[in-house]
């Protein structure tokens, strides 16, 4: 370094000031570069985030075509389950999934004149897959659809429907359901069940009984055979039909709430939408973790 | 590997799940079950001491682990239900199906 700038400092002030004007130039030459490659970074930036809007737009029509398909399964769901009865029996009901579409469903229609059938059924899981089930058996039970099948024996729809919906034979889809049937003549009330929750009956004077019959899910095993049983109903008297979405929900972390206190506090409850308040403030803020759906009826 | 508890006890394969069988971990279960499985045992005993608490999401593990164990030619049966387990076997029919038993020893000779 030392001789290089004894060098320097032996050449005259116009050979330093030519090397200078030499540094410059070469300076801005170098500069001149990296101003075209700002230049073509930034049109190609330009060009990349072009080419991102035109992906996103892709994606926000797909996403919106999606979004407007699953509305209109919904909307069919909805459009299947029955209108709130104003005549006695009265119904009222509430139905939320969790997610656009859910298993649940649930439905009620007059047998023959003295014989009135009321169900709710729940596909394990959520989504597409289940909902089409769900609604697959409920316009089984609606239309009557199983061969050989007294729709008045609950026990026998159950068998039936076990054998219709084998899992193997479903995407490894089960369901759970309670099926009642009141006949109007005489007030009685049979009904069995398979995996489901038990449905919850106050009596007017004040009384709680839970309605089940031993059984499992729709579906999980072949062969199985259901059975029937009754109770009388009066005047007065309320039905609730649950799905267990109603109530698996945590009072606490880790503490899952009781079923018996559900059923105390629906038993409680004059209409669905008192019990759904109810258990999302148990639940706290956010979705609930399963399908909502609560049918009452009122004899 | 598995993170699922398990035993060989008299040449059934006791699976011990701990706290919750639910829809986050009902997968994992069902996956270590199938491996477990797939070495040969065909008895099953779900030991459930430990666990509080079982969802729809877990009862459907707990089935496709029966069902596997069946086609093998063996079975599965259920120990040690606290309360409220037992409450949702009940609610489910798992109860019948599959029986409750007090003590594993008991779970074992069952199937036997």
């Amino acid at each position: 370094m030392s001789a290089t700038s004894g060098v320097a400092a032996a050449a005259g002030p116009g050979d330093r000031l030519a090397a200078l004007e030499a540094e410059l130039a070469s300076v801005r030459a170098e500069l001149d570069d990296l101003n075209l490659l700002y230049q073509a970074t930034i049109e190609h930036g330009e060009a990349v985030e072009d080419q991102l809007a035109e992906a996103n737009l892709a994606l926000q029509t797909t996403q919106k075509r999606l979004t407007e398909e699953l509305t209109e399964a919904a909307n069919y769901i909805f459009s299947i389950l029955p209108e709130p009865r104003t005549a006695s029996p009265v119904t009222e009901w509430l139905l939320l999934p969790s997610t656009e579409l859910g298993g649940d469903s649930f439905g009620y229609h007059d047998i023959d004149a003295d014989h009135m059938a009321f169900y709710l059924l729940d596909v394990c899981g959520h989504g597409v897959g289940a909902a089409l089930l769900s609604v697959t058996a409920i316009n089984v039970l609606r239309s009557a659809a199983l061969p050989n099948t007294d729709f008045r024996d609950p026990g026998a729809v159950l068998s039936a429907l076990n054998d219709a919906f084998p899992m193997e034979r479903q995407h490894n889809m089960y369901f759970t359901i309670w099926y009642g049937v009141l006949t109007r003549s005489t007030g009685v009330l049979r009904y069995a069940s398979g995996g489901h929750p038990p449905s919850v009956l106050r009596r007017a004077d004040g009384s709680v009984l839970t309605l089940s019959t031993p059984g499992i899910a729709i579906g999980m095993m072949e062969a199985m055979s259901y059975r029937a049983a009754e109770c009388t109903v009066g005047a007065g008297d309320r039905l609730h039909l649950v799905s267990d979405g109603t109530f698996e929900v945590e009072t606490s972390p880790g503490q899952m709430l009781a079923f018996q206190d559900f059923v105390d506090r629906l038993a409680r409850s004059e209409t669905p939408g008192e019990v759904l308040d109810w258990v999302r403030g148990l639940n706290g803020p956010g979705p609930l973790p399963d399908d909502f759906s609560l049918l009452n009826i009122r004899f | 590997m598995t993170s699922l508890n398990h035993e060989t006890v008299n040449g059934a394969l006791v699976l011990k799940p701990s706290r919750r069988i639910d829809s986050s971990s009902a997968k994992a279960f069902e996956d270590d079950a199938a491996a477990l499985l797939d070495k040969g045992p065909k008895k099953v005993v779900i030991d459930a001491t430990d666990l509080d608490y079982i969802s729809s999401a877990g009862l459907r593990v707990i089935l496709t682990t029966a069902k596997k164990a069946k086609a093998a030619g063996g079975g599965l049966t259920i120990a040690c239900a606290k309360n409220n387990v037992k409450e949702v076997l009940a609610v489910s029919g798992f109860d019948n199906i599959f029986g409750l038993h007090d003590s594993v020893a008991q779970a074992i000779s069952a199937l036997a």
